[in-house]
């Protein structure tokens, strides 16, 4: 007998936690104010973003919003999974993490960012600001209302990642960008 | 009433089954073979895509293929809570999905046919073959290999998966490249 849980126990295990979420979620989330607080929070954004963005480089705003959407998601979801915190209400509780933010005001805002301050020393000073507002005062202020708890977490543990995952995309589609340029030019 | 659980408890069992899954992982599943030809599943693809990739059209290509893994990551994360399918072996035991499929191999073959088959129609047959490629030849062999388990999933749910989001992720991408291509002619 191996002295750790077998995959038949882990498939067990994920079955009863993720009964006892949508349990949860039926009774304390569906429909109350939490769930059209996250609702709203999922979808205008997207909304605003449209207006606002430059169109013009609508291609590359695209990419880089993706791009900081999957590392959001991706990272959310490790320090969610060893339980530094938890998100008590879901949008839809088969997703650990908080879907309103990672898949929507969190990436907008970032891209929001890559659009209006080219320059990296420029992109640097805003989502320095950008990331301590959302470290030190959104994520206190979703504590507040309930929608989050910090188990091994402290605010400040965010704001590293935040910024190294803002620098990181930022890199990233400015290279591609860059090589596709390259390209055309030499082609013609 | 009395059976439903508390913020805390349900913080804790969540805690619980991390535990289990590092546990099981550690315990049968890091350093065996299943793990190196995932981990080599995650890095490879990236190189060979590069070499293939159209450079030119590289941002339209870049834009298709996150849209894929953003479609990916998250109908995986859902089969996997809902238990329709299981994972066995994975690369980092906290994730609840075959990361090295969702965050490579399905999006880099999209972004193949993205490039080679440009106009809708011929997208269509590629889409179409590559979807049957996958849900019925490769997934039964990952399934032989044990690299997947079907709980509550059959194989041609999958097929239909593949080609909605072929499809969408297009649709999306094209918006993308027209709005832009406007704006710019003005």
């Amino acid at each position: 007998m191996a002295n750790y849980p077998s995959d038949e126990q882990a498939v067990e295990m994920t079955k009863q936690v993720t009964q006892a979420q949508i349990e949860f979620w039926r009774h304390e989330t569906l429909f109350h104010w939490q769930f059209w607080f996250l609702l709203v929070l999922l979808i205008i954004p997207w909304f605003i973003w449209y207006k606002l963005s430059d169109k013009k480089r609508f291609v590359s705003l695209g990419i880089f919003l993706l791009l900081y959407m999957i590392l959001a998601i991706t990272f959310d979801e490790v320090f969610t999974a060893l339980s530094l915190r938890y998100y008590p209400h879901k949008l839809i509780p088969l997703l650990t993490r908080l879907t309103a933010t990672d898949y929507s005001v969190v990436p907008i805002l970032f891209t929001l960012a890559y659009q209006w301050f080219v320059p990296w020393k420029r992109f640097f000073g805003a989502i320095t600001v950008m990331t301590m507002f959302i470290s030190f005062v959104g994520e206190p202020l979703f504590k507040l209302l309930g929608l989050y708890v910090l188990i091994k977490w402290k605010y400040y543990y965010g704001f590293p990642v935040l910024l190294a995952m803002g620098l990181l995309s930022k890199w990233i589609v400015d290279t591609i960008m860059a090589v596709a340029q390259k390209e055309s030019e030499m082609n013609q | 009433m009395a059976n439903r659980l508390s913020v805390e408890q349900l913080a804790e069992m969540a805690k619980e089954l991390t535990q289990a899954r590092i546990e099981n992982w550690l315990g049968h599943e890091f350093g065996s073979w299943r793990w190196w030809v995932l981990l080599a599943l995650l890095t490879v693809p990236w190189f060979i895509w590069y070499k293939l990739a159209d450079k030119k059209k590289l941002p339209e290509l870049s834009l298709f293929g996150l849209i894929i893994m953003v479609f990916t990551i998250t109908l995986d994360e859902f089969g996997y809570e809902l238990i329709l399918w299981s994972y066995p072996a994975e690369v980092i035991p906290i994730f609840p999905r075959l990361t090295a499929i969702d965050y490579t191999v399905v999006p880099i073959f999209y972004m193949l046919i993205y490039q080679y088959f440009p106009t809708w129609k011929s997208f269509y047959w590629a889409l179409g073959a590559m979807s049957i490629l996958f849900s019925f030849v490769v997934e039964p062999i990952i399934v032989k290999l044990g690299f997947y388990m079907l709980i509550k999933w059959l194989y041609w749910y999958s097929f239909i998966i593949y080609i909605i989001m072929g499809l969408l992720a297009r649709w999306i991408t094209r918006i993308f490249v027209d709005i832009t291509q406007k704006a710019n002619a003005k």
